[in-house]
């Protein structure tokens, strides 16, 4: 008894594990990454010495002046969602690989 | 464990480079939590933001704080300011540099910042580690 016991459960877990990884696997690949892994991974080249608001997985403002750009941004998505980040044109970092 | 990832930049030239960039969350006068994405640099003595972000946050111009800070590129007018920041979990008052103009990256620097957490560069696996420091 305690042996077929033991071998339902090496059985029925194993099923059951790999079940569970695939609704996370599935659940993770629905969901909306944050806008930091937005944008770390979205090429923001076109917003060239701009500010970008990131919310909702998309840029939704942008421009030269930060505080504009956050307004415009709440007005579009709350103020919670929103985040702000520069992206850099060719001139603005200090150190610049030259080749 | 706080992790964070380089990003892919085009150079201009056609090529592109990693910079690492963290996710930061800064306290405004009014209470209220902006995050924003600056780099992450180790070589800069102080966290530093631009004009604006410094006005969205509610930073006041005083004249008479006005000092000059050196880079390769020459000097930046800042006003040195506390903040509270919050990265991760952790809540915490930095010191940072409120550049007066706009044409700077906004920096997460060594002061208050490197001191509260063990910072590693995984350039190779494209990630960046902060451990807060066990004494705090």
């Amino acid at each position: 008894m305690i042996a077929l016991l033991l071998h339902r459960q090496i059985d029925i877990y194993p099923s059951a594990f790999k079940m569970q990884k695939w609704y996370t696997y599935g659940a993770m690949k629905t969901k909306r990454p944050s806008n930091y892994e937005y944008f770390i991974k979205t090429d923001t080249s076109a917003y060239k010495g701009e500010w970008i608001a990131i919310a909702k997985g998309k840029v939704i403002a942008h421009g030269k002046d930060a505080e504009k750009v956050y307004k415009i941004a709440v007005k579009k998505a709350g103020k919670d969602s929103i985040s702000l980040a520069k992206t850099p044109d060719e001139q603005m970092l200090v150190l610049t690989l030259l080749q | 464990m706080i992790v964070f990832k380089y990003k892919q930049e085009p150079l201009g030239n056609g090529q592109s480079i990693a910079r690492p960039v963290a996710d930061v969350y800064l306290k405004t006068k009014n209470n209220s939590w902006i995050e924003f994405h600056p780099y992450i640099d180790s070589g800069a003595d102080i966290t530093m933001i631009p004009l604006s972000l410094g006005r969205l946050i509610g930073l006041h111009l005083d004249e008479s704080k006005v000092v000059q800070i050196g880079g390769i590129r020459g000097s930046v007018p800042v006003i040195y300011d506390k903040s509270t920041i919050k990265i991760g979990s952790e809540i915490f008052q930095a010191r940072i540099s409120w550049s007066l103009i706009e044409d700077v990256p906004p920096l997460l620097g060594r002061t208050d910042v490197f001191d509260r957490f063990d910072v590693t560069f995984k350039q190779r696996e494209r990630q960046i580690l902060l451990s807060s420091h066990p004494m705090l």
